[in-house]
């Protein structure tokens, strides 16, 4: 009897507990349980939307491609890249769904998270001073929603529409009309949820997702809708530019056709009377200002002026790890210079176009070509060298060095009216310090251009669309510019929007 | 029982864990219980010798002696006692005394191995009556070549079972592969049980696997042999559980075979002690064969003429224009009158080969020393060994120090209960260099670059080799001066208690412990390129710390009773295992001076990088197992284990694994029972499942990861979901689904004993990380795809030949062939290049193909001419598809002219990644050991070879040999055997490399090139004992055994690298086996060992 006694005794105590004991806890990593059902899960989980952004192979490299040649046909760069991407070849060399390092793949991370944030917010009980967090945080996931599907179907087309996070493996591609129709939707949904940028609290700090972030966004969407339905519409686009020996630029322009873009069967008119109405709801809101460029990298611009919605950054996100390093700044100043204007483009701008002056560096030092490691001065263009150092406040140059081949580095970081100038006066071509810099996204300028663009082709070049580029002139040029001039066609205008002159 | 020896009871009872009581104990016994009447006797053995040195015990009692040179003893004993007569290989044999004083004993041989109890998990057999696929070594012949470790031992001993070490170095890691690769991820490794306790630790080299830049602190992992704590000493017996039938008690863990370990108890009688020493040396067999200095510049000349040779060079001709002048070499060897130097040429240099090799290399020098005593009376016996082994490696500086104490204990406490301790304490110490495991140039470690440094660069001082467009790397002099210190400290204890309720049924709980912790320290000062090339400053320390904690507590039932002829053996077992581990390592750069070599980590300047983890996975099972047998002719076997394991997912933590067996001992049936010579002949049938948990702890887990965003210039906290573990609640174990037929043969006394068995796997529901759709937002993810076959047969012979007064002949051998096939690969039936860690496309896994699959380029001679190209498919293809990139003349000259022709194979007209076809198999065809042992009076002889046939070895060395650009040193061969014109006209035969030159354009492709025939056949050890029995008359010394010892005696083989058994990566990954990365060479030992029982 002891015996069994004893027995029983044994079975006891493993038959305890077993169900506990096969769970299995985690020690070094955080599980989905532990975060997904608290409010500051859910902001973690937002937060995590965002620093999807910062992924080696999204903003943090590659962007440029996605920023610049979607939108922008003035890049240059090294013929490998441009090659694919830069004639608009998404699906070339390592870009397209073979691995973690593409666009495609990174884009459709954003929409998990996002698709994650929507599916637990519902769950969570936010107290009662934060309900509104419940709203604006499911207007952020649904903008940056549309924003991952409106970069995947302007570099992709027709690509799987994914709501949920758990959607089977092997979806099917969505026609290109039906994205849109989700982006649209998205959109919609969220301008209704989100904040004004004005109305932000200390839970929602600038970088967040915004009512006018959303607004700006559609008109966007609309606009591209628009522009990629015009059939037989003729466009004329500047292809070199000169300067005489008297400083007169002298441009040769190329007048394409057209045609409808794959997929997009809209009726343009609707669209880009949409994409007006949108454009006119967010510049009615005043929630932001134009700014001259120049002014725009000052960091007390970053919120609520021209930078409607901006990568942000900090110390650990500073200048070495974001685009302008590894793309933009040339490699004197750390950066890798990739991304580069060529002189003939660079005589495209008016020498009072601050676009020129400021958004171009003209002055680096480079040790590319030299023995020994010592650094060179670079400059570039020798005849705007005094012009640019009257502009930083620096007389008498030195001028020298280069011929026509050396690149121009695209250049975003600051000026001499701005106290955050980052050259360093006393050692030109060097940078003070690594700071931090904002990267636009999306700016209020576009909705001047949008607004121009959405006039001219509802009603043709009308004193609106003149009004708006005017605006925008004044911001670019000395405030007395000439004024465009009238007499232009529908064609003729169309120059001043799709070469997306920001 | 305990009546007879009060004096155990009230001395010892308190002291039951203090051996040295219990000789005390027993001098105590002899007094006590000498009341009996006095009786004398002889043992001879069959052939009428007598027999010394046999226990002779009194039945029940503590009384026992021993027989002296004539076999002669004298004890005394109640006349209606019953005596005992034990001795080493012999059979022991109970004799009634029945009143008599004068007892003759006739002991018999030890009919060996047919009546061995073998241990098969939970339980034992007598081999005869074993249902399963079991191959068992004993001390004795695991103990022949002196191993260090336990998994050297088995190599080349039982069939099916492949051994393969991962590299030379002392105490370095060894992968066992039963029965052919199951899996793709996991390393495939058995499972080992020691004492009945599951060990639970990686197996894996015990060399540095090296970092990479983004994964530093991947330096700093532990990585070394799971089993090096044992003393193969210490061991008694070794079974390999092969089939379902043996393994599926082992359920989810026994899918890739299981090692069951049990170590030295003690056995009844008078103490015993013996004393044992070896001394040893060893030496490299084998460089790897490249220039000597001479070579070497003549060489860097060659390479400069022909450089300028095809720089001018005229197609439309076919000569070049050049004409050489003394100038344009460096290596010259004339008087240069404008600086009035002499310049040295080729033949003022050393005629040496392999200097770098030869600089690193030494004699290592090893010893070992142990201790053991061991004894028992009726009610207890112990075993306990103190141990210490040195060995220091062939490579300067390298070293493995283990100290080990070892202690069993079994107790009768009463008529009911018995306990015991089985429990091992040791301390290790490896002192390791930085061998390559790796193909990245910037991490060449140790051996490659003693490989491929420039011989001229001998006497240069121990800093930097990288000039020159060198390699980064530092002199192999400066490497070897690098501390890299692992501390290994293991305690291991299992417990038991057996309470015997009936004669027939017995329960026994077991609680093992196995504590195991390891710390390395690395410092890479600031001459090495590992330590100077930072930001952060020189001089580079990492520290690792690993703790791994396994407990487990087993109860088991087992009920056992013979009837008339039946036997029934039925067995319960409830199991609980918990596994814990953590690791935490740290790393910086920066230190103000070498001095401290990286031991004040607090005062460097650099940023540290930090990291930890921490797990645990816990197992709990039900099993059971039933054994019945009638007469001794048939055999049934059926087990059942039902495991719940946290590893599985949450659907799924579940699962039930069974096998049965049935066997048919047809020399017991009455038309054989006639047949006297005919022991045994046995079939066997077993059928079953088993599963491998492969599957990780935690990877059926979704894990987050964090994903910071700097809001307004602040960094906020953000969790995003992992990209390669998204969760995957229904992840399962890997099934083994597996049939064996065997039959077994002993005749003539078991003086011949053979066994065949066959048998086919098929492993299903391979867990895998998947690519997933890219738009689902995650990369990868572990998935239960695929499945691999493996079919083989396997064949073991052993036979004693003659036997008689003077001469034994003892033979052994055993063979095994496997046949590995991926039947199903997943989702995408298409190849899966491997590039593996070494960044080596050459390994593939495809459906219908074996894991360890060669892929490549076929190689077509060379392009003879510029004609030859431009008649060529490849020429045509361009001139029809893209005119404008047809190459010039020169171009072709530069590209083609003397470089390897590789063949077109899919006819494109283009040479592309479609071109590649399978080249070879690292799989052996079959694998094979055979022993001879000879006796002769005093001296015994044993013979051991062991090879391997029909496996490639993809030579990784190879590759850096091909490449234009850099100047490391090359393989002699390349002076007269590379490509040029004439060669091309007069003796195309010869050419064995593409042309020399500068700034060729060439791409190394993955050919057979790199690919060699593995075979080999070694003499793996070759031992001669004598036997001393008597030593000066000291009265208590009763032995001296001497061995001198020859290990890795000489080894037939094609292949070119240091050693052809290879298996640089393979330990973690079966996908990656057979690749040489220039491991730690091999050494050739010599021994010599003396042995002392008193």
């Amino acid at each position: 009897m002891k015996k069994i006694i004893l027995l029983a005794l044994f079975s006891a105590l493993i038959l305890q507990g077993c169900k506990k004991f096969l769970e299995e806890k985690p020690f070094d990593f955080v599980s989905p349980e532990n975060v997904y059902d608290s409010p500051k899960g859910v902001k973690q989980l937002v937060t995590g939307m965002y620093g999807v952004f910062f992924s080696t192979n999204l903003f943090r490299t590659e962007a440029w491609i996605y920023l610049t040649s979607c939108d922008d046909d003035w890049t240059n760069g090294l013929d490998w890249v441009m090659g694919t991407y830069g004639v608009g070849n998404f699906t070339g060399g390592w870009v397209y769904n073979n691995s973690g390092n593409d666009p495609y793949y990174v884009f459709y991370r954003l929409i998990r998270a996002t698709n994650t944030v929507l599916e637990v917010l519902p769950n969570v009980e936010f107290s009662a001073e934060e309900t509104y967090l419940k709203e604006q945080f499911e207007g952020e996931a649904l903008g940056l929603r549309a924003m991952a599907y409106f970069y995947l179907v302007q570099m992709y087309g027709p690509v799987p529409l994914r709501l949920r996070s758990d959607d089977p493996d092997n979806m099917p591609r969505s026609s290109v009309k039906d994205v849109y129709a989700q982006i649209i939707d998205d959109l919609h949904k969220a301008e209704d949820k989100l904040l004004l940028n004005s109305r932000r609290t200390s839970a929602i700090k600038r970088g967040h997702f915004t009512k006018g972030a959303a607004q700006l966004l559609l008109a966007k969407v609309y606009s591209t809708m628009g522009s990629g339905s015009l059939t037989n519409a003729q466009i004329s686009v500047t292809t070199h530019a000169s300067r005489t020996a008297s400083g007169e630029i002298v441009r040769t322009s190329h007048t394409f056709t057209k045609n409808k873009v794959a997929g997009y069967d809209f009726d343009p008119k609707i669209v880009y009377d949409s994409a007006k109405q949108v454009v006119t709801r967010l510049i009615n809101t005043r929630e932001y200002e134009l700014e001259r460029f120049g002014n725009n990298w000052n960091p007390a611009n970053f919120g609520g002026k021209d930078f409607v919605f901006a990568l942000e950054t900090d110390s650990s996100t500073q200048v070495a790890y974001t685009p302008y390093n590894k793309f933009f700044t040339p490699p004197g100043l750390k950066g890798a210079g990739w991304l580069t204007y060529v002189k003939d483009f660079y005589y495209i701008h008016d020498p009072d176009d601050e676009r020129g002056m400021y958004g171009i560096c003209h002055e680096w030092k480079s040790n590319n070509l030299m023995p020994n490691g010592v650094w060179k001065r670079q400059f570039f263009p020798a005849e705007d060298s005094n012009k640019v150092y009257e502009k930083y406040g620096k007389a008498n140059v030195e001028t020298n060095i280069n011929s026509n081949s050396i690149y121009l580095m695209k250049w975003y970081l600051g000026n001499a009216a701005n106290p955050q100038v980052l050259l360093n006066v006393n050692d030109a071509g060097t940078l003070i310090s690594t700071p931090t810099q904002n990267f636009p996204l999306l700016r209020y300028a576009e909705a001047y251009l949008i607004l121009a663009e959405a006039e001219n082709e509802l009603n043709g070049p009308t004193a609106l669309a003149y009004d708006a580029l005017d605006l925008l002139r004044s911001y670019r040029y000395k405030e007395d510019a000439p004024k465009i001039s009238r007499t232009m066609t529908q064609e003729q205008l169309r120059i001043l929007y799709l070469g997306r002159t920001k | 029982m305990l009546q007879d020896c009060n004096c155990f009871k009230t001395n010892c009872m308190k002291n039951i864990f203090l051996a040295f009581c219990l000789i005390i104990c027993l001098v105590c016994c002899k007094i006590a219980t000498a009341q009996n009447q006095t009786v004398k006797g002889i043992v001879v053995s069959e052939d009428g010798t007598p027999v010394s040195r046999v226990t002779v015990t009194v039945k029940g009692t503590n009384t026992a002696v021993m027989t002296n040179e004539d076999g002669v003893f004298e004890i005394l004993a109640d006349e209606k006692g019953v005596l005992v007569f034990s001795a080493t290989a012999m059979e022991t044999q109970e004799v009634p005394i029945d009143g008599r004083l004068n007892i003759r004993v006739v002991l018999r041989k030890y009919t060996k191995q047919l009546d061995d109890v073998v241990v098969i998990g939970y339980g034992s057999v007598r081999r005869r009556d074993l249902t399963g696929a079991v191959a068992t070594l004993n001390s004795d012949e695991l103990n022949n070549n002196r191993p260090l470790t336990i998994q050297q031992a088995l190599q080349g001993k039982l069939a099916g079972v492949n051994v393969l070490s991962n590299d030379g170095a002392p105490g370095g890691g060894i992968s066992i592969q039963i029965r052919g690769a199951n899996t793709f991820s996991g390393s495939g490794e058995p499972l080992y049980v020691v004492d009945g306790v599951p060990i639970n630790i990686s197996n894996s080299s015990a060399t540095p696997l090296e970092g990479t830049v983004a994964d530093p602190n991947s330096y700093t992992k532990n990585q070394t042999n799971a089993l090096a704590f044992l003393d193969p000493k210490d061991v008694e017996s070794i079974q390999v559980l092969k089939d379902a039938s043996a393994t599926a008690i082992y359920g989810s863990r026994g899918a890739n075979g299981v090692v069951i370990i049990t170590t030295k108890s003690g056995k009844q009688g008078r103490p015993q002690l013996d004393f044992s020493t070896e001394q040893g040396w060893s030496h490299i067999i084998k460089f790897t064969e490249v220039m000597s200095a001479r070579e070497y510049t003549q060489y860097i000349n060659d390479v400069l003429y022909w450089t300028n040779y095809w720089r001018l060079y005229d197609p439309a001709t076919g000569t070049s224009s050049y004409k050489p002048n003394p100038e344009d070499f460096p290596y010259p060897g004339i008087f240069d009158y404008a600086q009035g130097v002499y310049k040295k040429g080729p033949n003022d240099y050393s005629d040496e080969r392999n200097v770098w090799q030869r600089a690193i290399m030494r004699s290592g020098r090893n010893q070992q020393y142990s201790i053991g005593v061991s004894g028992g009376t009726a009610n207890t016996t112990y075993a306990l060994r103190i141990s210490r082994a040195d060995q220091h490696g062939i490579v300067d500086n390298t070293r493995f120090q283990r100290n080990g104490f070892n202690f069993n204990l079994n107790q009768k406490a009463f008529k009911w209960l018995s306990l015991g301790l089985n429990s091992n304490l040791s301390y290790i110490k490896y002192n390791l260099v930085n061998t390559a495991n790796t193909n990245d140039q910037t991490t060449m470690g140790l051996i490659k670059t003693a490989i491929y440094a420039r011989p001229i660069d001998a006497e240069a001082p121990l800093s930097f080799l990288d000039e020159g467009g060198f390699y980064a790397t530092s002199s192999p002099l400066a490497y070897v001066n690098t501390p890299d210190v692992t501390d290994q400290t293991s305690a291991f204890t299992n417990i038991y208690g057996e309470i015997t309720f009936l004669p027939s049924l017995k329960l026994r709980s077991n609680l093992g412990y196995h504590y195991h912790q390891s710390q390395r320290h690395k410092y890479y000062n600031s001459n090495l390129y590992e330590g100077r090339h930072n930001q952060f400053g020189e001089g580079y320390a990492q520290e690792g710390f690993t703790r791994n904690v396994n407990m487990s507590f087993e109860n088991t039932l087992t009920y056992d009773r013979h009837f008339q002829k039946h036997h029934l053996n039925v067995m319960g077992t409830l199991s609980m295992n918990q596994y814990e581990w953590n690791n935490q390592s740290m790393s910086v750069r920066g230190f103000g001076s070498d001095v401290t070599q990286g031991y004040d980590m607090g005062q460097a300047v650099g940023i540290p990088t930090l990291s930890s983890s921490k797990g645990q996975s816990n197992l709990m099972s039900y099993l059971g197992r039933v054994t019945y047998n009638y007469d001794n002719r048939y055999y049934a076997t059926a087990s059942v284990r039902h495991d719940g394991a946290s590893n599985f997912a949450a659907n799924n933590k579940w699962a039930t694994f069974s096998s049965f067996a049935l066997a048919w001992n047809a020399a017991n049936e009455a038309f054989l029972r006639d047949v006297k010579w005919m022991d045994l002949f046995k079939f066997r049938f077993s059928y079953g499942y088993t599963g491998n948990q492969g599957i990780g702890a935690y990877a059926s887990l979704a894990r987050l990861i964090a994903n910071n965003y700097p809001f307004e210039g602040t960094l906020n906290n953000g969790f995003i979901i992992s990209g390669v573990n998204p969760g995957n609640a229904n992840l399962k174990w890997e099934t083994t689904r597996q049939s064996n037929f065997g039959v077994d043969l002993g005749l003539f006394d078991s003086r011949l004993n053979f066994t065949m068995d066959m048998y086919y796997k098929k492993t299903y529901d391979l867990l895998q990380y998947k690519s997933v759709a890219m738009s689902t937002g995650v990369q990868r993810m572990p998935m239960n795809i695929g499945a691999v076959e493996n079919k083989g047969l396997e064949l073991t012979l052993s036979a004693t030949p003659i036997k008689n007064n003077n001469f034994t002949w003892d033979f052994s051998a055993n063979w095994s062939t496997n046949k590995n096939k991926i039947l199903k690969f997943g989702d995408n039936p298409d190849a899966q290049d491997l590039y593996g860690p070494y960044r080596l496309e050459g390994l593939i896994l495809k459906e219908g193909y074996p894991i360890g699959q060669l892929y490549g380029y076929v190689e077509d001679g060379y392009w003879n001419s510029i004609d030859e190209y431009k008649n060529s498919s490849f020429y045509k293809y361009i001139q029809e598809n893209d005119p404008a990139s047809l190459p010039t003349d020169e171009l072709i000259v530069q590209n083609y002219l003397g470089e390897i022709k590789y063949k077109d194979l899919n006819n494109d007209g283009q040479l592309n990644e479609y071109d590649r076809t399978m080249i070879g198999n690292v799989n052996p065809d079959f694998i094979y050991g055979f022993t001879n042992r000879f006796e002769y009076k005093k001296f015994s002889l044993n013979i051991f070879f062991q090879g391997v046939y029909g496996n490639d070895i993809l030579n990784a060395t190879l590759l850096n040999f091909n490449t234009t650009s850099t100047w490391p040193n090359r393989p002699p061969g390349l002076l007269d055997q590379a490509w040029t014109p004439e060669r091309s006209v007069s003796n195309p035969e010869i050419i064995k490399y593409p042309k020399l030159g500068q700034n060729l354009n060439r791409s190394v492709r993955f050919s057979r090139r790199y690919v060699e025939d593995g075979s080999y056949l070694r003499l793996k050890n070759i031992s001669l004992s004598y036997r001393i029995d008597k030593l000066f008359n000291l009265r208590d010394v009763k032995g001296i055994n001497i061995t001198f010892n020859v290990n890795n005696v000489f080894t037939i083989t094609k292949y070119t690298g240091f050693d052809p058994e290879v298996n640089s990566a393979g330990s973690g990954n079966a996908a990656w086996r057979g690749i040489d990365v220039g491991a730690y060479p091999y050494a050739r030992t010599y021994m010599l060992a003396m042995q002392v029982q008193f």
